[in-house]
This record gives C-alpha cells, sequence and structure tokens, in this order.
C-alpha cells in the first residue's frame, strides 16, 4: 500500500501519543463569557477547569477557545458569579 | 576459563545471569526454576551481584516490574515455567511491542491440566506468535554460555527483542555436570553497557508518541512487521554472537541457530530441541557403528525459525524426523509444534522428503536410547520407502 | 495564587467535558514539576496530553511497572527523579489490587495516585469494588449491593509512611498532602475523589461541586495517616445531609427515601468511628 508514512520511518516502540493536543474547541455548544467588572481575579476558575483554558492576566482572565469544551465548571465555581455560560452560535 | 565448577543448570544460568551484571532483577519461584532463583537471591545478598533485587508477589508483576526497569535503561532477568508463564502471558505480548530487550530463563515444564513438575516444551513454545526470541539448551554448559549470549543478541539494535534461553526442568535444571567458567573481565568485554537510544525513560525525554503502549493509532500492522524484520535480522545476529562467543570463550553451538551432528552422508535426521538431544547423540554414533546411515539436528533457535538451514538440510537427506516434547491438539496432521513448523519450511522445495513427527517426553517422561533408536529406525525407513505411515506419533503411548 | 501553572498538562485531552481527571492531574503537576516519570494512566481520566513521559502497560500492572521504574532508576542513580503511579479505581482495587498491596509492602519509593471515578468509567460505567453501596451502573442496574471498598484504610495496614484522601474542590488540602508525600522516602498512598459526570449521570459543570460536597457530606472524609498517626483534615461542625450529594447524580435517584435515610445512619456510624480514630495512632 502506497502511503506518505513508510514502515521503515516509523521509530521502533511507537504507540499512542503523549504530547499530541486534540482541537477540543470543536465539542462544545455553550461558551464562557466574563463580565470584567464582577471578577475579583480569585483563580479559582483557572485552577477548576479542566482543559487548562483559562489564563490570568494582569487584565482579568482569558479564555482559550481553541480546547474550551463549554463544560461550565467555570460558571458554576465562581463565587461572584462572573462567569456565565451562553450558547454558541454556529459559525456556517 | 580454565575454572571448572560442577553445576547444574540452574545454578548455570544464574552464573551466566550474574556474569552478565543485570541491573534490576524479580524473583519468584516456581518448580523447576526455584534454584535458580535462590542462587541470584544468594548471589545477590553476599554482593556477588551488584543490582537491584525484587522479590515479587507473583510472575505477571515479576515481568511487569522489569519492563518497567527496563524501559528506564535498566538491563534485567527474570525466570519462570510452566503455569508462572502462562500467568504473565498478558505482559509477555506486551514487551516485544514495546521493543524492550529482556532475558528471561524458561526452566520448560508442562502446563497444568494435566500436568507434572516435569519438562516438556509447551511453556515456552506457547510465546512462539508474539514476537519473543526462543533458543534452548542442551547441557549446564550451554546454559551459561546462553545467558550471556541472550543479553548481547536481544541488546543489538538490529534486534531489541525479548529472549527466553529455555532448559529443560529437572532433566537439565536439576542435573550437574562440569562447566568451564568464563572470567568476569572476559564477560565484561564481550557484553558491553546496555544503552538504549529508542526507548529511555527520563524528564527530558518527551516524545510525541509515548512508547509502548498499545498502537490506538492504527499502526499495529507496520509495528508488527518491523518486529518481523527484526526476528529475521537475528538470525544474523544468533549467528555472529555464536561465532564472536567461539572466539574468545572457545565454545560455540553449531552455527547459532541449529547444530549438524554427523549428517554429512546421512539418508535420515532426527531433529530435537533441549537436553534430549544429548541422549540422541549417543544412539546416532550407536547406530553409526552399525552402518546406518542417521544423522541428527539440534535445533537451538525456535524462533527466529532457521526456515534457511532446515531447507538445505531438506535438500540433502530423504527422510526427517522431528522429536516434538509438545503437542499442539487438533493441529494439522496431529498437532506436534516442531513437525508444522518444519514442514512449513520444507513445503515450497522442489523434491520434499517426508516428514515425521514424533510426540515424546511429555510430562517428563524419559527420551531414552530405546525411543531414539525406534524413531531413529521408523526415519531411515521411511527414507527408503518414501511411505509415510503415519504424520504424528505419540511413541511413548502406554496402549 | 498559591501555585503556578506549570503546563506540563496540556489542553485538548479526549476527556469528556466536565470530567475532573484533567483538574486532578494538574493540581498533581503543578506540585510535583517536571522531573517525573509516570506509570500508568490513571484510569478514563488521564487522558490529557503531558510533557513528562508516560509509559502504561495495561491496569492490571500499575504498581509493578512503577517498581521497575523505581529500581531502575535507584540502580542507576536517578534517584532524584520522582516516579508516581496512576490507577484508575478498577485498576486500583481490582485489577492491580495485589500489586499494589506487593509494592507497599516492599515499601518501593514511589507515590501511588488512586484516581477514583468510582467505577470502570473507560468501558462504559461498570462497577468496580470502589464503587459506592446502591450506585447505578450498567452491571449494578437495581443498584450495588455491596458496599465501597475502604482502600485508604486498607493500605495504611500495609505500614506505609504516607496515606491521604483527597479532592480537587479543596485543592490547597490536595496540594499540601502531594507535596508532603514527595519528601518522604517510601510507598506513598494517595487516594483522589474524580467525579465524572458521564458515570454518576450528573451535570458537567458540577463536578467540581460535587467533589466539594462529597466532603461536606462526611461522604468522602479528608485525612491523612502518617506512620499510622490518623489526622482528619476537614472536619465542618455539621455535615451536610448525604441527599444533597446524591441528588444531583442519576446514578442514585432510583434510591427510595427509605433507603437515603439508611444510607445517611451508615454516614452518621462512619463519621462517628472516623472522629475517635483522629488524633491517635491506629498502627
Amino acid at each position: 500500500m502506497s502511503s506518505k508514512v513508510k514502515y521503515k520511518d516509523i521509530p521502533i516502540g511507537l504507540a499512542v501519543s503523549v504530547r499530541t493536543q486534540t482541537h477540543t474547541g470543536g465539542w462544545r455548544s455553550f461558551m464562557p463569557v466574563v463580565d470584567e467588572e464582577k471578577c475579583t481575579k480569585c483563580g479559582l476558575c483557572v485552577i477548576y477547569c479542566p482543559e487548562a483554558c483559562i489564563e490570568m492576566t494582569d487584565a482579568g482572565i482569558k479564555f482559550d477557545m481553541d480546547y474550551c469544551k463549554g463544560c461550565g465548571i467555570c460558571d458554576n465555581e465562581c463565587p461572584v458569579g462572573a462567569i456565565v455560560m451562553e450558547r454558541e452560535e454556529l459559525v456556517g | 576459563m580454565g575454572t571448572y565448577k560442577i553445576l547444574d543448570g540452574n545454578d548455570a544460568a544464574a552464573h551466566g545471569v550474574a556474569l552478565s551484571r543485570p541491573d534490576v532483577m524479580a524473583i519468584f519461584p516456581i518448580t523447576p526454576n526455584t534454584t535458580l532463583i535462590n542462587g541470584l537471591a544468594e548471589m545477590h545478598a553476599k554482593g556477588e551481584i551488584k543490582c537491584e533485587n525484587v522479590t515479587v508477589e507473583n510472575e505477571h508483576s515479576a515481568l511487569s516490574i522489569i519492563a518497567g526497569a527496563a524501559a528506564a535503561g535498566a538491563r534485567t532477568f527474570t525466570a519462570s515455567a510452566s503455569q508462572g508463564v502462562v500467568h504473565m502471558e498478558e505482559v509477555l505480548w506486551m514487551i516485544p511491542g514495546s521493543r524492550l530487550p529482556l532475558v528471561m530463563a524458561i526452566c520448560n515444564r508442562s502446563i497444568s491440566n494435566p500436568g507434572s513438575l516435569q519438562c516438556s516444551h509447551s511453556d515456552s513454545l506457547l510465546q512462539r506468535d508474539n514476537g519473543w526470541l526462543q533458543l534452548y539448551c542442551e547441557t549446564s554448559q550451554e546454559v551459561l554460555d546462553t545467558a550471556i549470549q541472550s543479553y548481547k543478541i536481544a541488546e543489538d539494535k538490529r534486534v531489541l527483542l525479548p529472549i527466553h534461553f529455555c532448559l529443560d526442568g529437572y532433566v537439565l535444571s536439576a542435573n550437574a555436570t562440569p562447566v568451564d567458567m568464563p572470567e568476569q573481565e572476559e564477560v565484561d568485554e564481550f557484553l558491553p553497557k546496555y544503552k538504549p537510544d529508542h526507548f529511555y525513560l527520563d524528564p527530558t525525554v518527551v516524545p510525541d508518541i509515548a512508547p509502548g503502549s498499545p498502537s490506538y493509532r492504527g499502526l499495529e500492522t507496520e509495528l508488527r512487521y518491523q518486529i518481523e524484520e527484526a526476528q529475521e535480522r537475528a538470525k544474523t545476529v544468533i549467528t555472529e554472537v555464536n561465532t564472536d562467543f567461539a572466539k574468545k570463550f572457545g565454545r560455540s553451538y553449531g552455527n547459532g541457530l541449529i547444530e549438524e551432528y554427523r549428517t554429512e552422508d546421512a539418508k535420515g535426521v532426527l531433529i530435537t530441541m533441549g537436553s534430549m538431544t544429548g541422549t540422541a547423540r549417543v544412539v546416532v554414533d550407536q547406530m553409526r557403528e552399525e552402518g546406518k546411515p542417521i544423522g541428527l539436528v539440534k535445533l537451538r533457535s525456535f524462533r527466529p525459525f532457521p526456515t534457511e538451514d532446515l531447507k538445505e538440510i531438506g535438500k540433502r537427506v530423504e527422510a526427517i524426523g522431528f522429536v516434538d516434547r509438545n503437542f499442539s491438539h487438533g493441529g494439522a496432521s496431529g498437532g506436534a509444534i516442531g513437525a508444522i513448523e518444519t514442514s512449513r519450511a520444507l513445503y515450497h522445495l522442489e523434491e520434499r522428503p517426508p516428514l515425521l513427527g514424533f510426540v515424546a517426553g511429555i510430562g517428563g517422561r524419559d527420551v531414552t536410547y530405546d525411543d531414539f533408536r525406534y524413531m531413529a529406525n521408523k526415519v531411515l525407513k521411511t527414507a527408503k520407502t518414501k511411505k509415510v505411515e503415519k504424520e504424528v506419533e505419540w511413541i511413548q503411548l502406554m496402549r | 495564587m498559591a501555585l503556578k501553572e506549570s503546563n506540563i498538562i496540556l489542553p485538548g485531552g479526549t476527556t469528556c467535558p466536565g470530567c475532573s481527571g484533567p483538574t486532578i492531574h494538574r493540581i498533581i503537576y503543578n506540585v510535583l514539576g517536571q522531573n517525573v516519570i509516570q506509570f500508568g494512566g490513571g484510569g478514563c481520566g488521564g487522558g490529557s496530553p503531558r510533557t513528562i513521559p508516560l509509559y502504561s502497560l495495561h491496569h492490571s500492572g500499575v504498581a509493578s511497572g512503577a517498581t521497575g521504574i523505581v529500581k531502575a532508576l535507584e540502580a542507576q542513580g536517578r534517584t532524584d527523579i520522582t516516579v508516581i503511579a496512576m490507577a484508575g479505581d478498577g485498576g486500583a482495587s481490582n485489577t492491580s489490587f495485589g500489586k499494589l498491596s506487593a509494592a507497599a509492602l516492599r515499601n518501593d519509593n514511589m507515590i501511588f495516585f488512586t484516581l477514583d471515578n468510582e467505577a470502570y468509567m473507560n468501558t462504559g460505567v461498570q462497577k468496580s469494588d470502589l464503587t459506592p453501596y446502591q450506585a447505578w451502573t450498567r452491571t449494578t442496574p437495581l443498584g450495588k449491593p455491596t458496599k465501597k471498598m475502604d482502600l485508604p484504610m486498607i493500605m495504611t495496614y500495609h505500614y506505609v509512611p504516607y496515606v491521604a484522601t483527597v479532592t480537587p474542590a479543596f485543592h490547597m488540602d490536595m496540594v499540601r498532602k502531594i507535596r508532603k508525600a514527595k519528601e518522604i522516602k517510601g510507598f506513598k498512598y494517595i487516594h483522589v475523589l474524580e467525579p465524572c459526570p458521564t458515570g454518576w449521570r450528573s451535570d458537567p459543570s458540577k463536578s467540581i461541586e460535587l467533589s466539594r460536597l462529597a466532603v461536606q457530606t462526611g461522604t468522602w472524609p479528608l485525612y491523612e495517616i502518617e506512620n499510622g498517626d490518623f489526622k482528619v483534615t476537614y472536619k465542618p461542625k455539621e455535615l451536610k445531609p448525604v441527599s444533597e450529594y446524591m441528588k444531583p447524580q442519576r446514578r442514585f435517584n432510583h434510591l427510595s427515601d427509605t433507603s437515603i435515610q439508611e444510607i445517611q445512619q451508615m454516614h452518621n456510624d462512619d463519621w462517628e468511628r472516623l472522629l475517635s480514630k483522629d488524633g491517635t495512632n491506629i498502627w
């Protein structure tokens, strides 16, 4: 079978990817939206987000939408209700 | 060289392993390997082997432990037999896929039920599909030498596959003969330190792909073909190691894969594996005195199977008998694994000699001079008549 | 923030949305740092990509593979590297149980983490021996008739230097315990309650909340045992009712009020017993 990857080129002992990241941003239906006025920069959302998609900056929190799965834990855990999950519009 | 010790197969294996300087060994007893691991434990306690000795709780753990150790770059050892080998079956399959050059001794013993504490080759032959190399030893001397050679073969960059060196339970493992002991310095020169560059667990080595685990990415075909090629290359490596060993220590075992004994003008040959070869040699000598053209082939390497060597013999002789200390219930033409593999090797020869399968030695039953004479006569008769009366015969069956 | 994000566990893993596994992994690695070798995937919640080497044979050999790595590093003098073993609850309580026991008895120098999502989740929610009493699973559709195995207590009676229970909602408690374990030589056992929305049939956004309620209702007491010295590390004055923890999980919604009362009584008894051990040496 002719293919780009040739068996001789595969490093031996090879298997499951350890570092490969999947584009999980494509999974979500809801996306987190932060009200920067309310946010106290406590950092709890940063700790609890399973995908490590929330970054704390001097200006407040930033979401990495490439990976956010829309689970809503950040919304649920925010002590001041600064994060709200909103239905994401499908882009056609 | 020059120091002789009276050692049984187990002691010889323990000494061979000790001389090879393992880093981590996992020991668990099972008859008939028990004195092997007792010996290693004692040597370790006395400081004669400098390594980590892990007393494990079952064979499955023994193999997983040394797999982890080998993955972190250690030279390792474990030993088992019969039920223990079957218990670690799951892990045995994972090792060749991870390309870890483990060395393991199997003291061949029947698998229950019905089983025995005594010798059959079923336990090691059960591993013939999973990629482990297999060498079968005839004498204590060969066990010690093969232990050292096993490390060199397995760790060779062209191979990087795990290896079993097998010794018959009780018949070889518990029978003592004089063994020429190599010096540690000589072994150190022959066997350099294990330095893996294909699989080395270390926080600074992070591949994009994790070594060893099941190939979820759908590459099993390719990974297994790599193992297939490594087995093929192992034939060359086993032969080379045998030659190099002979140069350094003065002893060689045929060409490493098989040893031919008085086959030059033989009309028929018997093929044997393991310690029964010794008995067969005596009978071949006796029969040659009587003018009977019988020869003997000792099959040392079962994996990789020496297809080319057997093909050459098949071209020269007129009948072959394989003495199988095993069975394959319900198998083609009556089972008998050696006969099955040999017939495949010879199948496409232009002129195929008739092939007889003999099942003998099951459950440790002694394969006697009379048994060999019977089989040799059968082979020579078949060489004359070209008629195979029975494809596989259980020659020791009480009828 | 007390703990810097180490970026060892990366986003984009194939765990379910709301899985607490990656959160747990991140807390662990933020404490342990980069100089780690991991053996064992950690069960279903271990699907995150990471920048440290991970080798796994099968969930049936978790502690033993890790022992091998520890021994190799000792033989080579690379003893500054931390070796951790990560098992799911199926691996720890069932398939690798014997290996875990033996490694603990040998006092092999590793931290063994059980990531407990309370069933064999990766194969689709089948019961393990760490599944709680009365929980629905696909192999116990009427509710599991037997109690959850008390694995941390079993491990302390292997006479290992450190045993702890943790859960991600109480992350500073978890951080402190992992830091402590890292400094101890020998076999350290840390049991993490890992809420699983898929198997527990709960809202994905509630995973951390459930981990908090588990502790606050006394279902998952947080304690540590150092050489037999038992210490409860979170002692609410009053426990919340168990039903608060169980109601958001549809794996318990087949239970009648009577059953829930029965379970509440069991919890109360267990909590009393726990408090009586607090501050004593239980070896």
